[in-house]
């Protein structure tokens, strides 16, 4: 179970008149708990989304409330609690640490299988399992964007978290690649929380939560959802 | 060709004697092309040993411009540093700089052209095991060679991208305006890097 209590998130930035530092408040009186198995939260550009995802998993800290993963504090027990959360990045190149797709799977297998023979075949059967296979000694670099997510996704699978956040992952795919990625997502037995501007990914969800000005405006199914944001677009 | 090819090469699948290698005596072979570059500082020794270092990459298989080419950038400052020390009546001095460099290059590239970048970590975290009761990390260590092997071939690309942005929008060639840039992507891919490390709990041992 994710809970927030009273979050918010502050962060320093460059006063505007120069020379001293201020704050700008990210996130402000987010309090939600989020059981669902599917969950999405949309906005506009710079709403808090990626913000708040990042908070899951320790990769922002709180200002102010607290969060709760499973019952443990991702501020002070970070490395459980990303033991348990999985994160996917908008960008995989962001994420892919290794050369090649093996490579990168392997890296997140030396936790949980030591030996190396053991390790490199079975990050060549999760790439298998996806139909990377082919593609399992090419360079990431000379992959298309979808092949990127899709081992960007395998690599944060194969170590088989609970809970698995993706931060706007069909931002940079085309129609294909983002259908194939949607259909992957809805078929996983993890919880899934995304954020998105993929309204169609939303759609799919079981509970959409809106996000602006750093506030959760709205939340509740993904129709009465994304009928709100769309409302709140025009 | 991405940076990290033009570089210092990437992992070619292959069964040459090289291949087949084990660690410890590339590691030793790095040793003794490298080391009596460095202390003998011989002008006819570094080019031989530049020449006996090249032999091996021309022998993988791999293009010439991969296997024993080096970037225009690291070209130009592997000239200017022999022009320097030429103009300044050290040519032996220059010959030998270069030549350490180009050893020191091609011995790695035969390392990364011929071994799987897992095997290359499992090999340093063994190095470094013995180090533990030092206070040592060897899976850290491990982890950092990788993530360098990685990281420098991606800022090196980053100055090419920012001048090719520079010229496609018309704007000013000069090097020192595009440092800025360049530093800027840099420390954007350190964060990015740092945070997919934290993510996905690798450094969290």
């Amino acid at each position: 179970m994710i809970r927030l209590v009273d979050v918010r998130v502050d962060v320093p930035v460059p006063a505007p008149t120069g020379g001293r530092w201020t704050s700008k408040t990210l996130l402000q009186d987010v309090t939600c708990e989020l059981p669902e198995r599917r969950i999405a939260f949309i906005g506009a550009n710079g709403s808090g989304k990626s913000t708040l995802l990042r908070l899951l998993n320790g990769l922002m800290p709180v200002t102010g409330g607290r969060v709760e993963v499973d019952g443990l504090d991702p501020a002070t027990n970070g490395k459980a609690v990303r033991a348990h959360v999985g994160f996917v990045f908008t960008d995989p190149l962001s994420q892919l640490l290794m050369p090649t797709p093996i490579e990168d799977v392997e890296l997140s297998l030396r936790r949980v299988v030591p030996q190396r023979e053991q390790r490199r075949a079975r990050a060549l059967e999760l790439l298998a399992e996806r139909g990377l296979d082919r593609v399992a000694e090419q360079s990431i670099y000379d992959l298309s964007g979808g092949e990127r997510q899709l081992v960007a996704l395998t690599a944060v699978l194969a170590v088989n978290p609970g809970i698995l956040v993706a931060d706007e992952p069909t931002t940079l795919l085309d129609l294909g690649n983002r259908l194939r990625l949607r259909a992957l997502l809805d078929a996983l037995p993890q919880q899934v929380v995304v954020s998105t501007h993929d309204l169609d990914l939303a759609a799919s969800a079981d509970r959409v939560l809106v996000v602006a000005g750093g506030r959760i405006v709205a939340d509740g199914s993904p129709q009465e959802s994304i009928v709100f944001y769309e409302a709140s677009q025009r | 060709m991405n940076a990290t090819r033009a570089l210092l090469g990437e992992y070619v699948p292959g069964t040459t004697f090289w291949h087949r290698l084990g660690m410890g005596p590339k590691y030793l072979w790095f040793a003794l092309l490298l080391l009596p570059a460095l202390i003998v500082r011989d002008p006819a020794l570094v080019v031989a040993l530049v020449v006996v270092a090249a032999i091996p990459l021309l022998r993988l298989g791999v293009p010439v411009r991969l296997s024993i080419g080096v970037p225009w950038t690291l070209a130009v400052l592997l000239v200017v540093l022999a022009g320097y020390h030429g103009f300044t009546g050290s040519l032996a001095t220059g010959i030998t700089v270069v030549g350490t460099t180009l050893v020191a290059l091609y011995a790695s590239r035969l390392i990364l052209f011929t071994t799987p970048l897992p095997t290359l970590v499992d090999a340093l975290v063994s190095a470094a095991r013995p180090f533990t009761r030092l206070g040592a990390r060897p899976e850290r260590f491990g982890l950092a060679v990788a993530i360098l092997i990685r990281s420098v071939p991606y800022v090196a690309g980053a100055f090419g991208d920012v001048r090719a942005a520079s010229r496609a929008r018309g704007l000013d060639r000069n090097l020192t305006t595009a440092l800025t840039p360049v530093v800027v992507s840099a420390v954007a891919y350190a964060r990015r890097t740092g945070d997919a490390l934290t993510a996905r709990g690798l450094g969290d041992d």
